[in-house]
């Protein structure tokens, strides 16, 4: 590498008519394209965000697409819902069934009571307790009852309602659905 | 003591390897490519029914002094104003019979039904509760899509040059509850 930065040396070929060879140093000159690459890593590690709806983001669930909405996801527990499974932080619930009479996705009698799917509120229980126990030793970050409800754009309603009595239930009634912004 | 002499030329020629720095970029970028999400993630608010306690019946108004409802079967909005017949037609209609098993309405559709809910807005401009009642059937992104509309002004509707009020707070209807989970 040259003084100025980012050079490879390559040895020339022989050149000339009268087969007199001579042999040139070409340096190629690679900094355009080591500062290219800097930014590139640089823009995609910012990119790289750690919040929830980020993380929690997997290929069985495509996000539903709205054009007005920008307010952005807050750092809250999320609730994922796809076509065969439903997790809480990323941790499985239960597994999510088609139900033979409607042909939509529905969660197994034994976990879904027909208002509340159990191992769901349990689970939002124990969050909602270590809320509430940061709550008292830091008073700055309440327990706000908000949670992120992260789902397949062809989930149908039926579906979620469950999911949302179980939230609703266990003290989390603020719930933000998560989406695609087109604008 | 002679002091030491170095030769700064000496290293000066030196060529610095740059293969294993190129090698790691050429790993990382299409790392990185493959796992970035290159949309905005945003989030809607659908808040659930507050059930009022017995205590605070008496204060409740029945019939309440503004009630708008937005019921969404399969193939269409259906929006009631102060409404005294539950059965009976509609006061603003949006046809999606074209959309009834797709999992999204068209543009049109949703700019129809954001400009009457914007007339709705201009004839009540205080009131800011409204009821949404879904289909069992209704998809996600069909939900997502109504309470995208209904919650504020777009920065595009006409409606916020006549209304400086609206232009100032941007709220059409943010007070959306979802009908239907009803939680104790």
């Amino acid at each position: 590498m040259s003084a100025g930065g980012g050079g490879q040396q390559v040895k020339g070929s022989k050149f000339g008519r009268g087969g007199a060879s001579t042999q040139k140093e070409v340096h190629l000159n690679l900094t355009p394209m080591i500062d290219m690459m800097t930014i590139l890593v640089v823009y995609l590690v910012m990119s790289f965000s750690a919040d929830p709806a980020t993380l929690a983001n997997s290929k069985d669930i495509e996000l539903a697409r709205v054009l007005i909405t920008s307010e952005k996801p807050k750092e809250v527990s999320v609730i994922s819902l796809s076509k065969d499974m439903l997790l809480l932080d990323g941790k499985p619930i239960c597994p999510v069934i088609i139900n033979p009479k409607d042909g939509y996705p529905d969660f197994p009698d034994s976990v879904w009571s027909g208002f509340f799917i159990h191992p769901l509120k349990e689970a939002l229980d124990k969050v909602k307790e270590n809320a509430q126990a940061i709550e008292r030793i830091n008073p700055n970050k309440p327990f706000n009852g908000e949670i992120l409800l992260h789902a397949d754009r062809a989930i149908p309603f039926a579906t979620l309602k469950p999911v949302m009595r179980s939230a609703g239930n266990a003290g989390f009634r603020q719930i933000k659905i998560a989406a695609k912004g087109m604008n | 003591m002679a002091k030491k002499k170095f030769n700064v030329d000496a290293d000066f020629d030196e060529p610095l390897n740059l293969t294993p720095f190129l090698d790691v970029m050429i790993v990382l970028i299409p790392f990185l490519m493959l796992t970035a999400s290159f949309f905005t993630v945003v989030v809607l608010e659908a808040k659930l029914p507050t059930p009022i306690p017995p205590e605070r019946m008496q204060e409740v108004k029945m019939p309440p002094p503004f009630d708008l409802v937005v019921m969404v079967p399969k193939d269409s909005i259906k929006i009631y104003v102060n409404n005294k017949d539950p059965l009976g037609p509609p006061q603003f209609f949006v046809d999606a019979s074209d959309r009834k098993d797709s999992s999204s309405y068209t543009e049109e559709q949703v700019l129809k039904f954001h400009s009457i809910l914007i007339e709705i807005k201009k004839k009540f401009p205080t009131e800011e509760r409204m009821a949404l009642d879904p289909h069992p059937s209704l998809p996600l992104e069909k939900l997502a899509q109504i309470i995208d509309q209904s919650k504020t002004f777009s920065g595009t509707d006409a409606v916020l040059e006549e209304v400086p009020q609206f232009k100032e707070s941007m709220r059409l209807f943010p007070g959306l509850a979802m009908k239907g989970v009803y939680v104790p």
